[in-house]
This record gives structure tokens, sequence and C-alpha cells, in this order.
């Protein structure tokens, strides 16, 4: 009799446990951020000067970075605060080289060095920039390809081009320069589950 | 037998050993409660603190086993096994993306954190379930699997956008929920502890079973929810505030990389 009471009680306090344990999963499911990214190509003296990114980051990181951010609650993030939010992220960030991966003709190349971050709000969507710099400008040559990506390794943040306008062309040489964007399944990552995109600049 | 003075004062170093590790573990709790309050306090909620996922119960499970478990093993086995937990943990964040690769194909797991929740709590309780006689011989390999597994939880429930704090403030706050329970384990040392523990342990398993499975059944895929749309007006959209900066790049020089 006794035993049995005994039991029941190990029951139900498993029972609760594993549903406390359950109520807190959904939290930290993957991805938890997604960014709908743009890409500038600047040109500069027929080389490739600077790229510059631009990602809008989701409604609810969004309002998560305002509730951070946002001093004077105004809903934007004017002047100081919008440094302030680029300058934390930007920090946060560059261990990972700006989650931006990229190539010369198939040769993995180091992380460039980044600058200009700011942060800006429209329509309730945390719109980040910056440049990012190579050591020095790339010659831009027929038949040389430069390949970026940018991706979250951990996938806490999910990242594709934006549908609209996905890649911006600027400055002297950019009429010489074609872009094209794939899927690149040969760099899957996350357990092989989430493709990158890829955007291949060639020029003639 | 020690001679009466040397045991004196090796009993006043132990105690004096007590007295610091309870202030550590008390000031520990203060800051971490104090880090919370400051997160709640300046407009943020519960959810933005960057340990709302170390203090979930999914978290907290394991980390109590881990702690029971330390602090019931015997004096002389507590280094090696801290030296386990340690390495393992260090490997299992190496060698994440090939054991992402192997459990991708199971349906479920990669939206779960891999089921690297639930993994730490059946390994934890697994261990803890032997008698303490034979528990040194079943903690070993368990300490590796659960301790892989809970770096490998921290790192992925990273609630930031890869915060620079994140990582080490979290490994501080899980070493010292561990350090608090294993201190209490060590205290109580009793036989009715000892019972409950391994009570505790078969909870850990039960626990683990049926979160991982439920994880497993509800087939949950990583696709991502829709995207936001960002809003494009002029001749570089979303590009305005760099602009000024890219035309103040200084004039390159003749050659570019080659």
């Amino acid at each position: 009799m006794a035993t049995a009471k005994f039991s029941g009680t190990i029951r139900r306090t498993t029972i609760i446990l594993a549903l406390l344990a359950l109520g807190t999963t959904a939290a930290v499911a993957h991805p938890d951020i997604m960014i709908s990214a743009r890409l500038l190509f600047e040109f500069r003296d027929g080389q490739l000067a600077a790229i510059g990114e631009s990602w809008a980051f989701d409604t609810a990181y969004s309002a998560r970075l305002l509730r951070r951010f946002d001093r004077d609650g105004d809903r934007r993030l004017s002047g100081e605060e919008g440094k302030a939010a680029a300058a934390s992220i930007a920090g946060d960030l560059k261990h990972l080289g700006y989650l931006t991966e990229w190539q010369i003709d198939d040769a993995i190349q180091p992380p460039l060095s980044a600058g200009a971050f700011d942060a800006q709000v429209e329509a309730g969507t945390v719109i980040l920039t910056f440049a990012l710099r190579p050591a020095q400008p790339i010659a831009i040559r027929p038949a040389r390809t430069i390949l970026f990506k940018i991706l979250d390794r951990d996938y806490t943040a999910a990242i594709r081009l934006a549908e609209d306008r996905p890649v911006l062309l600027r400055g002297d040489s950019h009429d010489r320069c074609k872009v094209t964007i794939a899927d690149r399944p040969q760099d899957a990552y996350f357990g092989k589950l989430v493709v990158p995109q890829a955007v291949t600049l060639t020029c003639g | 037998m020690l001679p009466e003075p040397f045991a004196y004062n090796l009993r006043r170093s132990a105690e004096k050993t007590n007295v610091a590790a309870a202030l550590l573990l008390v000031f520990g709790g203060l800051a971490i409660a104090a880090d919370f309050l400051l997160v709640v306090t300046t407009g943020g909620e519960p959810s933005d603190w960057p340990l709302s996922t170390v203090f979930s119960a999914e978290r907290m499970l394991p980390l109590i086993g881990l702690g029971l478990l330390l602090g019931q093993s015997t004096r002389r086995l507590k280094l090696p096994a801290l030296v386990v937990v340690l390495g393992s943990a260090v490997l299992g964040t190496l060698l994440r993306e090939r054991y992402f690769e192997w459990v991708a194909p199971v349906p479920g797991v990669a939206a779960n954190l891999f089921l690297t929740g639930p993994i730490a709590c059946i390994a934890f309780g697994i261990a803890l379930i032997f008698p303490q006689r034979l528990r040194a011989f079943a903690a070993f390999p368990m300490l590796v699997v659960g301790s892989a597994a809970l770096a490998v939880v921290t790192l992925l429930s990273d609630p930031t956008f890869h915060s620079r704090t994140y990582l080490p403030t979290a490994f501080v706050a899980q070493g010292w929920v561990v350090v608090a329970v294993s201190a209490v384990a060590t205290i109580l040392d009793r036989p009715w502890a000892a019972l409950g523990t391994r009570i505790f342990g078969s909870w850990l398993v039960a626990i683990g079973l049926l979160y991982g499975g439920a994880h497993v059944a509800a087939r949950q895929t990583i696709q991502p929810p829709p995207f936001p749309a960002p809003a494009g007006t002029g001749l570089y959209p979303g590009f305005d505030a760099l602009l000024d900066d890219l035309d103040m790049t200084p004039p390159n020089p003749a050659v570019g990389k080659p």
C-alpha cells in the first residue's frame, strides 16, 4: 500500500518535472533570429574597394533591440542609440568575421575588416548597415570570380538575401560586372541541413 | 594518526576553506540575481536576460544531476571527474558539427538543439542510478557524454545574437549551480540522501526520455518563419547610412590585390 503510494508520488513528480522542462524548450528552438540581407559592391578605380551589407532583423528581434537601446522610447534608434546598438552587434560579431565568408577564384579568404556600423528603424524593423573592406582593393580581371556567403554556422540567425534588390553594384566599374545568386549545397552546415546562398561576382 | 597540533591546523584550514566557499556561493548567487534585476528594471523582459536559458528547467535538471554526482563522489575521484567534465565539454564543442551531421536524419532533433538537453539528463541520470560503490565505473563514461551534451546545449541555447559575454557568464553561472549542489550533497552525507539521489537519477532518465521522445514525435523542422521584407526606396535601398562613408573611401592604391 505504502509502496504504491510512493511510486505514485514519483510518477507524478516525474511528469511535473518533464512538463516544466518541455515548457522551456520552445524558447530556444532554432533559429531565433531572421535576417534579410542586401549586399552592395563598391567599385573604385576599376577595383572592388568595399562591400556594404544591410541586414533587416525580424520584428521580434527588432523589438528586443529597441527595448535595450531605445532609451527615449520613441520607437527609433536615433543618433547615439543607433550607434550604440550597432557597436554592440559589431563587437559581438567580430570574432565570427561578421558572419561573412568569401572566396576569390575558389580560394578561401581571411575575414574582412568592418566599419561604419549604423542601426536605424524602418517600420518597426531594425536595419543594420556596415562596410567590409579587404586589406587592399581587389583588381577586377576577366574570368575572376569573387564569391560571398552570409551565414551563421550555429544557426542562431537564419539569413537570406532580400527578395527585392538583394545585390547592388555602385561605382566606376560596376557595368563590367555581373552577379549571380545560387544555393551552395556543398557548403551546407548545421548538420548539413541549412544550405547557404552564395553571391558570385564575375567581371569582364 | 596525525600529531594534535598538525591535525588542529588542518581542521582550521578546512574550516576557513568552507567559509570562503560559502561566501563565494552567496556572492555568486547575489551577482546572478543582480544581473537579472538589471535587465528587468531597465525595460527588458525576463527573456531578454542572457542567462534566461541557463536557469530554465531543461538546463537546471542536468546541472543538478552533475552537482550531485560530483558532490557524492569520493575525495580521490573529485579532481579526475572535474578534468573529465571540462575535457568533455571542450571536446563536445569542437566536434559538435560531426555530431549534428550524425543525428540530423532523425526528425525533429535539429529544431530542438539536437536533443543535447535530454541526452545530458539521461547521461547524468544513468550515472546517479548506480549505487555509490559501483558509481565510479558508470560515472566516467556518462560524465563524458553528459558534459559534452551540456556544453553544446549551452552554446546552442544562446538567447543573444552571439553576445561576447554570453558564453563566459553562462559557464560561470552553470559552474556556480554545480558547485552549490555539490556542496550541499557533500554536507548531506547520509544514507537517505544517497537513496534520494538514486531516485532523482531515475527521474532524470525518465524526463530525458519523455521530452526527447516528445521532440522526435513532434517532427518539428528548422524551417524559419517568413523573413522580414526590408523597405526599399532610392537608388541604393537600405544603404543610405553607408553611402557617405563609401564616398569618403580614400583613393585606392594604383595596384589592387593581384
